[in-house]
């Protein structure tokens, strides 16, 4: 047989072929390889050997995991293979996933360090690139202080990158550092961590097979997700019924058994109406909810006031299909639920999560296999970046910012908290929430009297992150003009690039992809996966840990931040960053997922089920893949990790676990910790509080302890130190022994006390078309959060409806990812999808005089306005619209492709519908409301 | 107005030349031309190894889920 | 082993293109050519299904019968493959094929038609297998390594499957079987006969 090793120069040639055969959509030609440092490692093939190598990595685009198998062959990516041993993907792909070599060919990448310079992009070397910056950066602090810089971070570092990044925030003196997690999950990562512990996904893609029915409200995996639908098919396959709730009729509608068409924005009244026959009918779990649900009485409440008929009304779902529905789901459980950016980007986002969470409590659904709120994050390591806080509320492991959390992270990094606090403006401003990324522009443009910080933003760090996944981009372009220094360090030189009107103060440094480093990344089921290097760095470009550190030494600030790590040729040592992280991230179970136990994993992902996730033999026996977090305590412990959270039936060291007693004992006295429910093998046989030094002594498990163990927990804190903050591990590994989680044992709360809606609510979105529903369901009064004014009822008193008769929603397509900077660089992805469009009902086209294909007018509330194709069709209903957020490089009708560096420019350009995605921010997390504005569509 | 019209002949005379010659391209000359349904004319392909063959059939399980 | 064939499981297919692209990456199909791409009916609407379509690599192929040079073969697996030195480009074949498979690149003056291009079953063309010749007209020759069509092996949800015709028709079966439903399997009768 004929072997691949036998073309000798394949590589070469297949580039040759692909630049012969004129793949020349627009702007320059392929050919023609600027000389670079490192080009030869996608450009040439050394004579002499033919081995292949076949390296291992992990997709870059969503949260499903799906390994990468790399066919290396002199250093060069020469073709994919699937990766059929992966129990995630199966060998599958997705446009995207499928496309990914296209990475090591790189023809539209950003090559090299430039500057502005009169409106010209010129070439920089690194040094200078650096010195440049540093200088600019050091300025701004000396005059308008650290908080005056915004450390815009990203999910598609891999976690060392990303904890890597947080921690030169702090070290750089800010809490202004932020991620995609604000603009993506983060009403879930609070919701869901408010309701009973962790806000995280509690099961896994490959847990749905067992799941007897599927509700998915909010999401489209079809094609924001698609590996994860083989999942979901098979369940369905196997007989679960498949409820997709969406104002829209998606690809992933298409494929369900039910589709419930939803009004946007009327999420929390479409679950409480279910709710309603839910208790009408006595179908909820009594048993479940006595001894494992807190404050369901005063849901009950709220919920009694949502008949079949006041439901209609809000929803515009029909009352009979909401009962079938809730029937359905009592009929077939455990069921899950499942739900993606439709629920999270709200100004009720949090409302919508925590109703989802109460639905599966009172179904029972919880811990369970099969049950779970499936919660499918949106990028490839947007878990791994929320985890290790990149993020401007905590710090990693969701320690948060008090003077507390600084000290535990002083000493993991072995530095004084003293220190630390040297590098802040006042301990206020240590400790106190940053802007979040979704209010950057605010941070520009507010009077600095409005803001509470001492200065308003004056250099914009955009590492990794894509402008236009943002609302408001024409404050955003002010914003952008108004900057001291803008500076984008990235693969692609984005939408940022060329979205301000300026003519200099702004740099681009080249980021290498992940496939051109490695690291660990974890999905969105908490597994953590290793990815290797599959090519040197492209061109100039240099690994993000890589950068920071030569930022960092620029500023002076690389010995203390990089104290336990080793650091090699200006390259971090990835692996001692992992057990850096390893020693700290007790809350969530980072400790054990070491470098090794991580690789042993991908090199036997063979042996792992596709199910369960469980090694059946194997070097990794009895382990579940990826060690999903929590993998309590340090390696030693060698805690198989947990694939389903609070699963009772397990024992905690096996992967089971209780509800998290993260709200104290008792609230209004009532007891909040479980009511005789506890995790098999548990010595307690009920509810427990948190564990501490305290706690192990009135339970005389001290003496467990080993003698450096009880000598680590006198240094900390003596009999305050607790499960979270004890370095050694110790409590840990005694409560587990004991058969205990923990961090307690309790009930998962229903009310949420501290939130600005303690019960979740229907509110009516800011702009909204139902003004008849606004005096009933008013958002909330104007207020304050996170530095910046928040505004609501000033926003929805005022009647657009009139003006703006629409309402338009957003959301993904397959072939792109985010603000589609990079797949629109990718010419196998770019083909596929050239233009940009706005779906529009055909009754609406009619009234408005345009046809499919026609361009069309699509205009908002705040100015903006777009110029895009019209696609007509009954995917949407009379009166919504629907945008795909992908596009950019054109604004408001002007082609900016003329300002991007030569070369550089996505082969695929349009409009993005966040120019007219409007004001809207979550009560509690400042996420964007990017899923309800109102719109007028006219013919161009 | 002569002028205009032996400009219109020029350029029509041009222009069926052009035509002309794009069809006489090195590459398509010599051709054959059969329309009668025929055999094979092409170069000879390499037949599958056994172990090949053998490997396909195996590999076709993967697809199965 | 019978013969190679293609099978789309409508209900697995969810219209991701995956097929698509990993067929442009493992070839290098340039910008315009699509040997394989997804088509959908009722798209927006109930009953909106999709299928990846490519050469089916028919039992009795018309486009074998219509070349006017005869360029055409089948391989003792049954892929229907053609010799690009002999294609004239002419569009015979287009015309002939029920699935719209063959493709021309842009080439020559005004828009002429070059070589014809189409799916090859990975099975690349009559040059020695794995050379870089092979790869320059054809694309990469998998079935010579023992491995099937990376559109099939890398689908998203398994819809796309490929192979010896027993084996995905008994993968196919047993799927109906369990789950109670097919919407039959589309493009069969045309490329492979009724008594398929």
């Amino acid at each position: 047989m004929s072997s691949r090793s036998s073309i000798a120069g394949t590589a070469l040639d297949r580039r040759a072929f692909l630049r012969n055969s004129g793949v020349v959509a627009a702007g320059t030609a392929l050919a023609g390889l600027v000389p670079g440092g490192r080009v030869e490692a996608a450009d040439a093939t050394p004579a002499g050997s033919d081995g292949i190598e076949n390296v291992l990595s992990v997709c870059t685009h969503c949260s499903v995991g799906c390994a990468v198998t790399a066919e290396v062959q002199n250093g060069v990516w020469i073709g994919q293979e699937p990766s059929f041993d992966s129990p995630f993907n199966l060998g599958a792909h997705c446009a995207k996933g499928a496309s990914v070599r296209e990475h090591a060919h790189g023809e539209r990448r950003l090559r090299y360090p430039m500057k502005l310079v009169g409106g010209r992009w010129e070439r920089l070397d690194w040094d200078r690139a650096i010195e440049e910056v540093g200088a600019e950066l050091e300025r701004i602090r000396m005059t308008a202080g650290p908080d005056s810089v915004y450390w815009l971070g990203s999910a598609k570092h891999n976690n060392e990158q990303a904890y890597l990044f947080r921690k030169f925030a702090a070290f750089w003196g800010t809490n202004n550092v932020d991620h995609q997690a604000r603009i993506c999950h983060s009403t879930t990562v609070a919701g869901v961590a408010n309701t009973w512990g962790y806000g995280a996904m509690t099961n896994s893609y490959n847990d749905i097979h067992n799941s007897k029915s599927i509700f998915l409200i909010g999401g489209n995996p079809a094609e924001a997700h698609p590996v994860s639908m083989v999942h979901l098919l098979k369940a369905k396959e196997k007989g679960a019924p498949f409820i997709v709730v969406d104002p829209r009729f998606t690809r992933t509608a298409a494929h369900a058994d039910e589709y419930v068409r939803i009004r946007p924005g009327s999420d929390v009244a479409l679950v409480w109406g279910m709710l309603w026959h839910l208790f009408e009918n006595g179908w909820e779990d009594q048993s479940f909810i006595q001894s494992r649900v807190w404050g369901l009485d005063q849901i009950r409440e709220e919920v009694a006031r949502w008949t079949p008929a006041e439901t209609e009304r809000v929803t515009g779902v029909p009352g009979e299909q909401v009962r079938q529905i809730t029937k359905t789901m009592a009929e077939n459980r455990p069921g899950t639920v499942i739900w993606c950016m439709g629920g999270t980007q709200h100004t009720t986002g949090n409302n919508n999560t925590r109703a989802y969470c109460i639905l599966q409590l009172a179904l029972g659904n919880m811990g369970k296999a099969g049950g779970g709120t499936n919660i499918f994050r949106g990028h490839d390591n947007v878990q791994g970046a929320t985890d290790l806080g990149v993020l401007s509320h905590t710090l990693p492991g969701y320690y948060g910012l008090s003077e507390g959390a600084w000290k535990h992270w002083a000493r993991v990094w072995g530095v004084s908290y003293e220190t630390l606090a040297t590098r802040f403006s006042s301990p206020e401003l240590m400790q106190s929430k940053g802007i979040p990324v979704s209010r950057w522009v605010d941070g520009v443009l507010e009077d600095k009297e409005n803001l509470d910080q001492p200065e308003s933003l004056k250099a914009m760090i955009f590492w990794g992150h894509a402008p236009n996944s943002q609302t408001r981009l024409p404050d955003m372009r002010r914003a952008m003009n108004k900057l001291d220094l803008l500076v984008v360090v990235d693969p692609y030189p984005t939408l940022t690039a060329v979205l301000h009107e300026r003519q200099d103060g702004v740099y681009l440094l080249p980021a290498a992809t992940q496939f051109e480093t490695y690291g660990s990344v974890t999905a969105s089921n908490r597994s953590l996966q290793w990815r290797e290097r599959v090519v040197e760095p492209l061109f100039e470009s240099k690994p993000d840990h890589e950068i920071i550190y030569r930022l960092a030494k620029q500023l002076e600030i690389d010995g203390p931040l990089f104290r336990n790590i080793e650091v090699r040729d200006d390259e971090p040592v990835i692996e001692d960053i992992t057990r850096e992280f390893n020693r700290g991230m007790w809350t969530i179970g980072y400790t054990g997922q070491t470098p090794e136990r991580l690789r042993k994993h991908m090199a036997n992902m063979r042996t792992f089920d596709r199910t369960t996730l469980k090694a059946e033999g194997g070097p990794c026996d009895g382990e579940y893949y990826g060690l999903p977090w929590p993998c309590w305590g340090n390696e030693q412990l060698a805690h198989p990790g947990t694939p389903i959270l609070y699963d009772t039936s397990q024992a905690v060291a096996d992967g089971g676990l209780t509800f998290r007693a993260r709200f104290g004992v008792s609230r209004d006295g009532e007891n909040l910790l479980a009511d005789g429910s506890f995790s098999k093998d548990s010595e307690i046989e009920d509810g427990y509080p948190e564990f501490t030094m305290a706690m192990l002594k009135r339970l005389g498990w001290d003496g467990d302890l080993t003698e450096e163990e009880r000598a680590a927990v006198e240094s900390i804190a003596g009999d305050k130190t607790n499960w979270k903050t004890d370095l050694s591990g110790g409590i840990q590994r005694v409560a587990i022994s004991h058969g205990c989680a923990p961090f307690g044992n309790a009930k998962a709360r229903t009310v949420v006390w501290n939130f600005p809606d303690p019960v979740p609510l229907h509110r009516e979105p800011l702009y909204t078309t139902r003004r008849d529903l606004v005096s009933d369901y008013p958002t909330y009064e104007d207020t304050r959060g996170y530095r910046v004014p928040v505004l609501y009822r000033s926003i929805q008193q005022r009647d657009y409806s009139k003006d703006y008769p629409i309402i338009l929603t957003t959301g993904r397509l397959v072939e792109y990812e985010g603000g589609g900077d990079e797949s629109r660089s990718n010419p196998w992805l770019a083909e596929l999808q050239q233009e940009m469009f706005c779906e529009v009902h055909p009754r609406d086209a009619n009234n408005a005089g345009f046809q499919d294909g026609d361009d069309i007018w699509v205009e908002g509330p705040e100015g903006g306005r777009v110029l895009v194709k019209a696609l007509v069709t009954r995917r949407v209903d009379p009166g919504v619209a629907f945008m795909p957020f992908h596009f950019g490089g054109r604004f408001m009708g002007q082609d900016l492709r003329h300002r991007y560096p030569e070369g550089a420019d996505p082969y695929v350009l349009g409009e993005s519908s966040n120019t007219i995605g409007t004001y809207g921010y979550d009560s509690v997390t400042q996420m964007q409301e990017s899923k309800v504005t109102l719109c007028r569509i006219t013919a161009a | 107005m002569e002028h205009g019209i032996r400009f219109r002949y020029l350029s029509t005379l041009c222009f069926i030349v052009l035509v002309a010659l794009c069809g006489c391209r090195e590459s398509e000359q010599g051709r054959r031309l059969d329309t009668g349904k025929g055999t094979y004319a092409g170069a000879p392909d390499q037949q599958l190894s056994a172990e090949a063959r053998e490997a396909l059939g195996r590999r076709a399980e993967y697809q199965r889920f | 082993m019978a013969r190679m064939k293609f099978l789309c499981d409508a209900d697995r297919c969810i219209e991701c293109n995956a097929c698509v692209t990993a067929c442009k990456n493992e070839h290098e199909v340039p910008w315009g050519v699509n040997r394989r791409r997804v088509v959908t009916i009722n798209d927006g609407q109930p009953g909106e299904r999709s299928i990846s379509t490519a050469c089916m690599h028919c039992s009795d192929a018309p486009c074998m019968a219509v070349c006017p040079v005869d360029c055409f073969y089948q391989t003792d697996e049954g892929v229907v493959l053609h010799d690009k030195d002999l294609c004239i480009g002419c569009g015979y074949c287009f015309y002939a094929c029920p699935f719209g498979a063959p493709q021309y690149p842009q080439a020559g003056n005004f828009g002429g038609r070059g070589k014809m291009d189409k799916c090859t079953f990975c099975a690349g063309g009559p040059k020695e297998d794995g050379s870089e010749e092979e790869f320059a007209l054809y694309g990469r020759n998998r079935l010579a390594e023992g491995k099937l069509p990376l559109c099939a092996e890398m689908c998203s949800t398994k819809a796309l499957l490929a192979g010896d015709a027993d084996a995905v028709s008994d993968i196919y079966r047993e799927r109906v079987t369990a789950r109670g439903f097919g919407g039959g399997v589309w493009g069969w009768n045309t490329a492979y006969g009724s008594d398929t």
